[in-house]
């Protein structure tokens, strides 16, 4: 059975540690020392040696009832932590501060802002957690955390470097597409960066210099997208020099480029993975659609057309205050690129009157400006 | 003190005792220099240089297991007669 428990521990620190979880020591023996509950038969036996060998801390955990994952968050207090090379991602919710002044007005709307961002966000962190906390479950020695506070939400994942951090990278961008696409289906738009720093992280603790420059980060982003900063660009341009084929390279999709040369999280592809699996799904198991629903799955185009009417509302509301206006309407552009060109069979999907276009490109068409030098 | 019901008219000794209750249940398994020995019903795993050194140290490691856990009960009994019996009086 794999581990994810330290190969020994002192004795020490291990009693200490059960005794975070009430476990006291009885009587013992020279040879075993034995641990209970004030108010609890339960008994946990351990040889009373200096070290506790892993197979005996798993049967003390085992015996006592304690979950593996408790045990090792608790560990974390215990002995020496290290910052690893980690991707980290800020994100926050457009015009979240002007909801807050919304829900200022009346009870009543306190309570509806409050029920629709808790539902919206509710179900984005949690598929996103559950995602992390399978993910720490079975390497605790790793960081990969996520963290929620108002608006804001932190990613940080540590990038493995036997093999260059390269599927932590792309587990960390689907992640926060997925999460950036839950909330924009429901009319919360995100921004924010990713970079590559070192860092710390567990239940207690979040420390990293790439911290400090969390607002800055949201700022460059200019237009509600989670762009990729210097660091996290660079280490993208390496894992492209891998690929020959755009075919084979995930990130071909996952990464789009803006004209003005910002790398950003082409969110809404999640959408396209999502209808080309259920396609092929239903096609295995021999189901056909309607052909009046055309080549893609029916729960993505509602998705789409979701996200296409939240960002016509957007419009409509800002087109007296052109700051805001501008920041809707780059939306509006992104949307429209994506649907003609991941759902172009679909002819409702996109925004009409909309008045200008932009073309976005793969990151996968950076890949000739990697600096071999470096 | 013994592990055998104290009815019981053919006593064995307490390890014989571990090795006819959790025999079938005790699994060994290399892991680098040592061999570990877990007993899958209490959940209690010991270590030895070798596999019948882990499996001995395991009886041995059950057998403490189960007098603590006897003494422990016995405590609780006793702390409930004395709670009931305290209230009785009042």
């Amino acid at each position: 059975m794999s581990s994810d428990l330290p190969h020994n521990l002192p004795i020490q620190n291990v009693l200490s540690l059960l005794g975070e979880f009430d476990y006291s020591e009885v009587p013992k023996s020279d040879r075993y020392i034995h641990l209970r509950r004030f108010d609890d038969r339960t008994v946990i036996t351990i040889p009373n040696r200096a070290r506790v060998h892993r197979a005996v801390l798993r049967s003390a955990l085992i015996q006592g009832g304690i979950p593996e994952k408790d045990f090792t968050e608790r560990l974390k207090g215990a002995i020496s932590v290290s910052g690893k090379e980690s991707i980290l991602a800020h994100v926050d919710i457009l015009g979240f501060k002007s909801l807050l002044d919304e829900a200022k007005e009346s009870e009543l709307r306190f309570d509806e802002l409050l029920n629709h961002y808790h539902k919206a966000l509710r179900s984005a962190f949690s598929r996103i957690k559950s995602v992390t906390e399978v993910r720490h479950k079975y390497d605790w020695k790793r960081i990969s955390h996520v963290r929620v506070y108002t608006d804001n939400l932190l990613f940080v994942s540590e990038l493995r470097r036997q093999t260059g951090g390269e599927s932590e990278f792309g587990r960390t961008i689907d992640e926060i597409a997925m999460y950036q696409l839950e909330l924009a289906i429901e009319g919360f738009f995100t921004r924010g960066g990713a970079v590559i720093e070192r860092a710390y992280c567990d239940e207690v603790t979040v420390f990293s210099p790439a911290l400090m420059d969390a607002a800055g980060i949201e700022k460059r982003a200019l237009f509600p997208r989670i762009i990729l900063e210097d660091s996290a660009r660079e280490k993208l341009r390496r894992y492209l020099e891998w690929y020959n084929n755009p075919a084979f390279c995930h990130f071909n999709d996952m990464v789009v480029i803006d004209p003005d040369g910002t790398w950003f999280i082409n969110y809404l592809y999640v959408l396209r993975w999502f209808s080309d699996d259920m396609m092929d799904m239903m096609e295995r198991h021999g189901e056909k659609l309607p052909v009046s629903e055309g080549p893609y799955f029916p729960a993505a185009i509602s998705d789409l057309h979701l996200h296409r009417d939240h960002i016509r509302k957007r419009l409509a509301e800002f087109k007296d205050n052109p700051a805001i206006f501008r920041k809707y309407l780059w939306l509006a552009c992104y949307h429209n690129w994506f649907c003609s060109t991941y759902f172009s069979e679909d002819g409702d999907a996109e925004i009409s009157d909309v008045g200008t276009t932009l073309t976005f490109e793969s990151c996968f068409a950076a890949k000739s400006e990697v600096n071999h030098n470096n | 003190m013994s592990l055998n019901d104290e009815y019981d008219t053919n006593p064995l000794s307490d390890l014989d005792t571990v090795d006819l209750l959790f025999g079938d249940l005790i699994r060994v398994s290399r892991d680098g220099e040592c061999f570990v020995a877990v007993d899958h019903l209490t959940h209690i795993a010991e270590v030895g240089s070798t596999e019948a050194e882990a499996v001995n140290n395991l009886r041995q490691a059950i057998r403490e297991h189960i007098n603590v856990v006897k003494n422990t009960l016995e405590q609780m009994r006793d702390f409930d007669r004395a709670f009931r019996e305290d209230a009785g009086d009042h």
